[in-house]
């Protein structure tokens, strides 16, 4: 998994085993083995992606051919418009909800699955199940619950007398965004929760036994030997989720799309509805790449973070 | 009973986790007048198929789900094929670009979809590619390329090197190493790895939403969504249709998570 030193830790076999970099290079077997990934690369991600640039630059709309170069004139209109601002904001509570209550319930998780009882394997695959479930399944299950008339959730609490009448969760100015970052929470602490407990199964036994015997108590043994050694998971896990939470789209424009009042309209759903709703080419790309900059960034912090636990590696 | 107190506890997370998915099963085998109450029941009452029969014989269900596996298949081919040989070759060979062809692939899984939604829109348009398979596993390939590549790299890395060593010695040519002896022993690896360019293709959403516009062409996660309507929804059938989506992909996950999880943490873990 390293991107360094497994081929360094080899490169002395291949040698012995007459594979020189010199023959290597002769017959250029491992170019033509790159080579189609390598075109696919170029072709659908970095060239998009360099015209992404370049359209950001220029005027472009739906049904003008022309596309003159404007310089920054893009990148101004969108930093003045106060959607962007909102949807810059909703974007931060969104991720900083959601990194936070992952991290929580997915470390609560992992600890408790980590004890030593029947029947474990059992309820990890259970608790496993919303991360496994389709965003679309999970958006469309979630909005038949919450259902302001015959949803699930409003006929308990009025049953048990919580509320004294049905709330349309996700058309409410105060509940839409921590209702869909809770939906995002349900369908996606299973990955946090495995990444944590393939952690916790990694910690040798004979450190808690020795703290034990020098006198720590439960609490004591989390606090120096257990978070201690997530520390490099944390970390990585932290990064990754504010990455995946800037990117998401799908489960919050099914949800609510965006609503009430742009309550819950991430950044992501501001390029898509600024480009095919209100045809403005432009400026979506504008702040698409304005977006991607920031996740470039996070994700150079991610390769840095991963690779000083060790080795580089990602989903 | 010492573990009493923690079955109770888990027992009642479980509960909480898995009841939408109680109440999508229980919804989908419930009439119109047990569905829309405003005092639903919590058991199940008055069972029917109808839901059933409804989604697969009067809706695009069936037209969906066949556009969903040709899709999902065709982006799984191309991105096995062309990412299980780079994987190998950034896995073994140490060459010239090797270290910048790793960090754009593995930078790539990352980036977001939005950045490359309007450039591809416009690409396929000109090129009468909306609406089309190829499109949508084009499309695909931005997502499921870079990280069936990256996957396969990781299980060739396990693999030790030796063998394929011992195999040249033995006068085995260096492709032919690579097939009889490298392939074979990652065959596992590529079966995870396809699974899971299978489910991210079948679970995509928004690039089916923009790239194809026409009925017939529809995805099942976009066919999903169009059960709403403005004023009433059909969550009888939503819920039986929800159903049948996720079933292959639960089996899917359930069978193949562990090796995921793997390649995702192994290096954080170990350090």
């Amino acid at each position: 998994m390293s991107m360094t030193t497994g081929r360094n830790v080899r490169e002395p076999a291949l040698r012995e085993a007459g594979f020189t970099r010199l023959r290597l290079f002769e017959n250029g077997f491992p170019y033509f083995l790159v080579l189609p990934a390598v075109a696919g690369i170029l072709l659908v991600i970095l060239f998009p992606i360099v015209y992404n640039a370049w359209l950001s630059f220029h005027m472009r709309r739906l049904i003008i051919p022309r596309t003159p170069f404007v310089g920054l004139a893009n990148y101004i209109t969108v930093l003045h418009d106060p959607e962007f601002w909102n949807a810059i904001w909703v974007t931060a509570v969104w991720a900083m909800g959601s990194i936070c209550l992952n991290f929580i319930i997915g470390l609560g998780m992992a600890l408790l699955l980590n004890l030593r009882f029947p029947g474990r394997s059992i309820f990890r695959i259970i608790f496993l199940v919303p991360w496994a479930t389709p965003q679309i399944v999970a958006a469309m299950n979630w909005k038949w619950i919450l259902n302001d008339q015959f949803g699930l959730i409003n006929a308990l609490l009025v049953r048990f007398g919580l509320l004294s009448q049905s709330i349309a969760w996700l058309a409410d100015l105060r509940f839409a965004l921590p209702m869909v970052i809770l939906i995002n929470v349900w369908k996606n602490y299973g990955f946090e929760m495995m990444a944590f407990l393939a952690a916790l199964q990694s910690i040798p036994g004979v450190l808690y036994e020795a703290a034990s015997i020098d006198g720590a108590g439960v609490i004591q043994r989390f606090r120096y030997v257990t978070l201690p050694l997530l520390r490099p998971i944390i970390l990585v896990l932290i990064i990754l989720r504010s990455i995946w939470s800037i990117n998401s789209f799908d489960m919050v424009y099914v949800l609510t799309a965006g609503g009430p009042a742009n309550a819950t309209q991430l950044a992501s759903l501001y390029v898509y509805k600024t480009a095919f709703e209100r045809g403005m080419f432009s400026s979506s790309a504008t702040a698409s790449m304005m977006i991607f900059l920031v996740v470039l960034v996070l994700a150079i912090l991610f390769m840095r973070a991963s690779a000083r636990g060790g080795e580089v590696s990602a989903a | 009973m010492k573990y009493a107190l923690l079955y109770a506890v888990l027992l009642v997370l479980a509960a909480a986790v898995l009841l939408p998915f109680y109440w999508m099963v229980i919804s989908s085998f419930r009439p119109p007048e047990a569905l829309f109450s405003s005092k639903p029941s919590l058991w199940p009452s008055h069972l029917t198929l109808d839901h059933y029969a409804h989604v697969l014989l009067r809706t695009s269900f069936v037209a969906q789900f066949k556009n969903s596996v040709i899709v999902a298949i065709g982006t799984t081919l191309v991105c096995i094929l062309t990412g299980s040989f780079a994987g190998y070759s950034l896995s073994r060979f140490k060459f010239t670009g090797a270290f910048v062809v790793s960090m754009v692939i593995f930078l790539a899984m990352m980036f977001p979809a939005t950045v490359v939604l309007i450039p591809l829109f416009l690409v396929f348009r000109t090129l009468k590619l909306l609406n089309t398979y190829w499109g949508l596993i084009l499309a695909y390939a931005t997502f499921a390329l870079p990280f069936c590549t990256w996957m396969m790299k990781g299980f060739f890395d396990s693999i030790p090197v030796e063998l394929e060593e011992a195999a040249i010695v033995d006068g085995c040519s260096r492709a032919g190493a690579m097939f009889r002896v490298a392939f074979p022993l990652a065959a596992p690896g590529v079966a995870a790895t396809a699974m899971f360019g299978f489910l991210l293709a079948w679970n995509e959403y928004l690039f089916a939403l923009t790239f194809t516009t026409s009925e017939d062409m529809r995805t099942l996660p976009v066919g999903l969504t169009l059960f709403s309507g403005e004023y009433y929804t059909n969550y009888g059938a939503l819920m039986a249709a929800s159903l049948m989506v996720c079933i292959p992909v639960l089996a899917f996950f359930l069978y193949a998570n562990r090796y995921m999880i793997q390649g995702l943490t192994a290096g954080a873990v170990k350090g």
